[in-house]
């Protein structure tokens, strides 16, 4: 049992175990948690830190520093330059999300079965279900409790039961939360239940070993057969990890980015990337709120989930909800003064729109444009947030829409949102949840991996994240992600 | 090697965008811009460059034949706010707004507590 941080390694490491998995988020904490209970030797590689709990920063530049693949601001390249949100750390983006949890949601299993009716026996609904079970029982999943919601949360609540939508208290994977509202800079208490606390301490104490700072450069593959991976150390070094058995976990793009470099190419790897992008809007209450206080995504609105849109209370660090008032000058300057008195919601869009993983001069990159069906969703969204905000009490809001006013403050003015610009560009989105660039099937020509998550193509080597998901499922998917991840390592154990 | 703007364009920007309202002090400031030139990716730091060189140098100038930090504060407003409604230079605006906010607000003088 070991964690070696990549900074120290200067010189060639040479290691080998029974299984390598690359990436340490959801998927391949999961992965290797499993496996070393079974007793394999198990490896896992992961690009960003091993970050203690106490040393999170509460500020959203050392936080999105520290814990955010390109401080954040990474961009898919499309019609609309949309950032798109990931963790890089131990843990993945599970450390820095808003403890959101949902299971698989029957109809999504449904569309899967539906496009590949093998997925019926070999993920079948009631193992699914029975390992979700498994999956939130060991985190703790449970709704937010109202006395750590804080205002921000309970407001919307209230916004929705005047509207009448359906709505409810966040379940998340957090035990004992005390409401510091810091999800997104990673819990400085260690209460949220993400991968380096829940799953990532057991692999290690069970034999696993824990490279970080190490950053997987390609797959060593011969002959149909993989043989390990080739990685590089922060610290200037190069590490060789030999292993007759590769999981790739390491999100929907960096797996097929690393398919790719590798020159493992079939199938339609980096095709049918999928995502839940999303917009938001800060409002204005004549009372405090401090959003950065209370449980930092503690209240949902899904009374128009079947519609694909799902609205969520934000909990951002008080930097970014600056970014989130209107103004310039003067008014920006009272905007941030009276900071808190703004919230800032968020709805997140079912899209359907595909886009791509490609590599492009040594690096990985993302094509996805929002569709006009995407376009007209935010649209939709903003106007029921709008909607929802002056239902709840606020004053004004502040749409972030080019071309409109910066701030809205009657019903009227809400209403017109949804007759907003039909260009993508007018919108200040971003993009989380990510899926489907190694998708599972039956068919090698439609499918990256079998239904039992093995690649098609290359003997040993495994996909465990949501790349394999045959699409976006529409809800946060972490528990998703760790579900179907503890099916891929019962899977490779029956091998 | 990236662009970087200089100290005196940037702080004036950054005075212009948010007056005088919870700013980290000089050495925080010049520490969090260090950390944020480490920190962002490429096209964040060629964007923000961008948008200092524009709203700070070539904007005001084209509108009134001085950079923004020889502006006094109303003008500099003006500038501001007259950038923001042009669909050319929001995006700019927009840009200089979120790094602004990131990188030279103080978080916990935004968290303090206010009567």
């Amino acid at each position: 049992m070991s964690r070696r941080d990549g900074r120290a390694l200067r010189g060639r490491e040479e290691l080998v175990a029974d299984v390598v998995v690359v990436g340490s988020g959801p998927a391949g904490a999961v992965v290797a948690r499993e496996l070393a209970t079974a007793g394999l030797g198990v490896v896992v590689v992961e690009e960003g830190p091993w970050i203690e709990a106490a040393d999170h920063p509460a500020d959203a530049l050392g936080a999105m520093a520290l814990s955010y693949r390109g401080m954040g601001a990474q961009v898919v390249l499309g019609r609309a330059l949309m950032p798109l949100v990931q963790g890089r750390r131990v843990g993945g983006s599970a450390a820095i999300n808003g403890a959101i949890c949902w299971r698989l949601p029957r109809d999504v299993h449904a569309d899967w079965v539906a496009q590949d009716p093998a997925l019926a026996d070999a993920l079948p609904w009631t193992e699914l279900e029975e390992v979700t079970d498994r999956v939130e029982a060991e985190l703790g999943v449970a709704p937010t409790l109202p006395e750590i919601a804080g205002p921000k949360n309970l407001l919307l609540a209230r916004g929705a039961d005047a509207l009448g939508l359906a709505h409810r208290p966040i379940r998340r994977n957090v035990r004992g939360c005390a409401g510091l509202g810091r999800c997104l800079q990673g819990c400085p208490a260690g209460h949220k239940q993400s991968p380096e606390v829940a799953q990532l301490p057991e692999a290690l104490a069970r034999g696993a070993t824990l490279l970080h700072d190490v950053e997987v450069v390609g797959l060593a593959h011969a002959r149909g057969r993989v043989q390990g991976v080739a990685a590089r150390a922060a610290g200037g070094g190069t590490v060789v990890v030999r292993a007759p058995r590769v999981v790739l976990a390491a999100s929907a793009v960096q797996t097929p980015g690393l398919l790719l470099a590798s020159g493992l190419s079939q199938g339609p790897v980096g095709r049918h990337f999928q995502c839940h992008p999303g917009v938001s809007m800060a409002g204005r209450f004549p009372e405090v709120v401090r959003a950065w206080e209370g449980a930092t995504q503690g209240h949902e609105v899904i009374g128009l989930r079947r519609e694909g849109l799902k609205f969520e209370a934000l909990g951002h660090p008080a930097g970014v909800l600056a970014s989130r008032v209107p103004g310039v000058g003067r008014a920006l300057g009272r905007a941030v003064a009276d900071l808190d008195h703004w919230a800032d919601w968020g709805v997140a869009v079912r899209s359907r729109t595909e886009g791509r993983v490609r590599r492009v001069l040594g690096r990985t990159v993302v094509t996805w444009s929002p569709s006009a069906d995407d376009v007209r969703q935010f649209r939709r969204g903003l106007q029921v947030l709008g909607e929802l905000f002056l239902a709840a009490g606020a004053e004004r809001v502040a749409p972030h829409v080019a071309g409109l006013p910066a701030t809205l403050a009657t019903p009227a003015e809400v209403a017109a949102l949804a007759q907003g610009p039909r260009r993508a560009s007018a919108y200040q989105g971003a993009i989380t949840h990510l899926f489907g660039t190694c998708r599972m099937g039956s068919d090698p020509r439609r499918a990256v991996v079998r239904p039992d998550f093995r690649h098609h193509h290359v003997d040993g080597l495994w996909i465990a994240d949501s790349s394999v998901f045959p699409s976006n499922t529409g809800v946060n998917p972490q528990v998703s992600i760790m579900a179907l991840a503890t099916i891929c390592a019962r899977r490779m154990l029956a091998a | 090697m990236s662009p970087t703007p200089s100290p005196s364009v940037r702080d004036a920007l950054v005075e212009a965008l948010v007056p005088g309202v919870a700013l980290r002090g000089p050495q925080a400031s010049a520490q969090a811009w260090r950390d944020f030139a480490a920190a962002a990716p490429l096209h964040l730091r060629v964007g923000w460059w961008a948008a200092t060189l524009v709203l700070g140098v070539v904007w005001p100038l084209a509108l009134s034949g001085r950079r923004l930090a020889h502006l006094s504060p109303a003008a500099r407003e003006v500038v501001l706010r007259r950038a923001a409604a042009l669909p050319g230079l929001a995006a700019l605006v927009e840009v200089a707004r979120v790094c602004v906010c990131l990188v030279a607000l103080d978080d916990d003088a935004l968290r303090a507590a206010r009567p």
